[in-house]
């Protein structure tokens, strides 16, 4: 992707977090952007790993909630 | 501000038929164009300066016919290296509007023996920006990348056969690939499908009863099978709608052909028509030439007696009074006696002769009256031959004429085979009863994803339900992570629009400001599947019915919205580009790329004669002309450089 479309895709991907979750919306999308940017640079293998980390992230914003 | 990348020099060393050679694009600082020309014969080495371009960059060949960058015959007559090895390099060096200089330089090592070259398998990269390298491959590698992205390679390099067939179903396989990917679409779509891992992987943490656990295993295994189902039958749906799509334009070219074909029936028409019109004037002058035999006859039936009886005339025509009523014996006596029958006056010559027509060949004489109407027959007779003869000296070109006609218009027909009608009527039954099926086959496949879903609910509540209490916490985490997919989707279909409508305006834009022929496009679509349509102002598809100038301009116009849809500026470089375009279009193609140039740098390939046909143009609007020729060691040299300003 490129860097240029990676800030249309942030500003889409924010307003329809919004969008969907309300007020909480803005913490809502600085996890899945969280997820996603750390999404985009890890290899084909390292997914299985990457799931247990993005499980940890969504555990940790529900505690924090 | 845009900013602008341009190639400022390309060197290379021993990359085919480039032993040590150099080529420099600066140009006069005041011309507002960055147009450049290379000339050079067939056979010289143009294609080959675009490969080594591309090998530079990606490492990787362009067109497909560059095997290794070497040449044997290039290699065994330059140095070896300390090493025992040769080496072959390209540089490219690169400015942009900011300032920066970059520089790209790969190389690889050869090993030359009895005259063939084994690569060594060793290549190496260094990028360098302002001065800085970076050594490490992978890095340099990103680097180029950010600058000139390999996915938009297509884009920016071009030969005369990829911009003639760019909009054909490969191209657009390419082209859908290539968007999906720059806009961020493909990774949106993976990022959904790992979601869906992270979901399934939260199912698995929901506890059961011991009881229920076999239950919830198989629940479970159903759960993936549905999604898997519904992943095929989703890329399945996605692809019939590309079959669909692309059955719909071979319907469009089968109705474009049978339009073309429709010619054929008017031309059989006009065929019916000249011929009936030339039965008609053979009929016409059959019926004159055969009036004109009676009229002709009888006038020369006339003429023949008329010379007699104009004789005859002329000899008795003095002759005031008639013996006409005389009886035969008182003529004979008034001859025997030399004496008039009427007055008894001696007879002289004249009345003489006259008696002696009267005794022998009475009814040869004739009256003034007689004589006067015989004339006034002749001359009509006359009259009415020289009319036919007119009558006949118009109908005979008319004939003439039409049998021209009916002979082009026969000679149209054969070309037009009329095998092919019949042929192009079945393609079009059988892709009219294909788009049936097809989009039956859709329908089928919505109702089918849409039961799918539903499953895919009624399982995840049941897998649910089975949940013992404590588990509640882990159902609203995957009703969060649900939600976050269904986010991705919304936002997939965002940016899909997005992309949509930015590549649209911008080829209008650029369309606008680069095709002659100004009315011919009215709207441009790229649709669901990211091909692109073109209408006339009836509404009618003409992608297909473009000439090779305009499918050209089309081709640029399409890669200079991509470049600015993904931000990039780098230059556009074509060889040949004047390969499948007819003479007369040259110039107008010619004043395009000074266009672009404008806006971008652009550097094109000629041959000599494609650049003798518009030499004077050229050297009016190029920045640089470069004339390459092959040296007595079939070395590159460049042996002329023409440049604006110099």
């Amino acid at each position: 992707m490129l860097k240029y479309s990676t800030s249309k895709l942030y500003d889409s991907l924010e307003k329809e977090t919004i969008s969907e979750f309300g007020e909480e919306g803005k913490d809502v999308f600085l996890l899945i952007w969280e997820i996603f940017s750390e999404y985009m640079n890890i290899s084909g293998n390292e997914e299985n790993k990457f799931i247990d980390k993005s499980i940890n992230l969504i555990d940790n914003f529900f505690e924090n909630k | 501000m845009v900013i602008i990348l341009r190639l400022e020099k390309i060197k290379l060393y021993n990359f085919k038929q480039y032993r040590d050679f150099e080529i420099d694009f600066s140009k006069f600082p005041q011309d507002n164009k960055d147009f450049h020309v290379i000339v050079a014969k067939m056979g010289v080495g143009k294609s080959n300066l675009l490969e080594a371009i591309n090998w530079c960059l990606y490492g990787k060949e362009l067109f497909g016919n560059i095997a290794k960058p070497t040449d044997p015959n290039v290699l065994s007559n330059s140095c070896l290296d300390k090493d025992g090895t040769h080496t072959v390099r390209v540089v490219l060096n690169l400015k942009d509007t900011d300032k920066n200089e970059y520089f790209i330089n790969r190389y690889s090592k050869f090993k030359v023996s009895d005259r063939k070259a084994t690569s060594l398998n060793e290549v190496y990269l260094i990028f360098g920006k302002n001065n800085e390298l970076v050594r490490k491959e992978l890095d340099a590698k990103k680097e180029v990348e950010i600058l000139m992205p390999e996915d938009l390679r297509d884009h920016f390099f071009f030969n005369g056969e990829r911009l003639d067939n760019y909009f054909d179903n490969v191209q657009s396989e390419k082209i859908t690939k290539v968007i999906k990917k720059m806009s961020g679409l493909d990774t949106l779509e993976n990022f959904k499908e790992f979601l869906e891992k992270v979901e399934n992987r939260y199912i698995k943490m929901i506890r059961v009863n011991e009881k229920s656990e076999t239950q919830k295993e198989e629940l479970e295994k159903n759960l993936n099978r549905i999604k898997v189902e519904k992943k095929e039958s989703e890329k399945l749906l996605e692809k019939t709608r590309g079959d669909l799509e692309a059955t719909k334009k071979e319907l469009q070219d089968v109705d474009l052909q049978l339009e073309k074909l429709k010619e054929y029936e008017n031309i059989k028409k006009q065929i019916e028509l000249l011929q009936k019109r030339l039965n008609d004037l053979n009929s016409t002058r059959k019926n004159i030439l055969k009036e004109k035999v009676q009229t002709v006859l009888e006038l020369s039936t006339l003429m023949f007696g008329w010379l007699a009886v104009e004789k005859v005339y002329q000899e008795n025509f003095e002759i005031d009074f008639n013996y006409n009523y005389l009886p035969s014996n008182v003529i004979e006596n008034a001859l025997s006696e030399n004496k008039c029958p009427v007055c008894g006056k001696e007879l002289d010559e004249i009345h003489r002769n006259h008696l002696k027509y009267f005794s022998s060949n009475k009814e040869f004489v004739i009256t003034k009256k007689e004589y006067m109407e015989l004339i006034k027959s002749i001359k009509d007779l006359e009259i009415k031959r020289r009319n036919l003869n007119n009558q006949l000296s118009d109908t005979l070109p008319k004939i003439e004429e039409t049998e021209q006609e009916l002979y082009t218009a026969e000679a149209n027909i054969s070309q037009t085979a009329s095998e092919e009608l019949g042929k192009l009527y079945r393609r079009r039954n059988e892709l009219e009863s294909q788009i049936q099926q097809l989009n039956q086959r859709i329908g089928q496949l919505d109702s089918k994803i849409e039961i799918l879903s539903e499953k895919e609910k009624e399982t995840e509540m049941k897998i649910s339900e089975l949940a013992i209490q404590d588990s509640s916490n882990i159902n609203k985490k995957i009703d969060f992570v649900r939600k976050i997919e269904q986010i991705i989707i919304k936002t997939m279909l965002n940016r899909k629009k997005e992309i949509r409508d930015e590549i649209t305006s911008y080829v209008e834009e650029y369309l606008s400001k680069l095709m002659w022929k100004r009315d011919l496009i009215k709207k441009v679509e790229i649709t669901e599947n990211f091909s692109l349509n073109i209408f006339d102002s009836y509404e009618n598809m003409i992608l297909n019915r473009l000439s090779g100038g305009e499918r050209s301009v089309l081709t640029l116009s399409f890669a200079l919205a991509m470049h600015k849809a993904a931000g990039v500026n780098a230059p556009i470089i074509i060889d040949r580009p004047l390969a499948n375009i007819s003479g007369d279009t040259y110039d107008k193609l010619i004043e395009m790329f000074a266009k672009i140039s404008e806006e971008k740098q652009i550097i094109i390939m000629l041959t000599d004669k494609e650049y003798q046909q518009s030499a004077e143009l050229l050297n009016s609007l190029a920045s640089t002309i470069h004339i390459l020729e092959m040296n007595e060691t079939s070395e590159v040299i460049i042996s002329d450089r023409i440049a604006k300003g110099e």
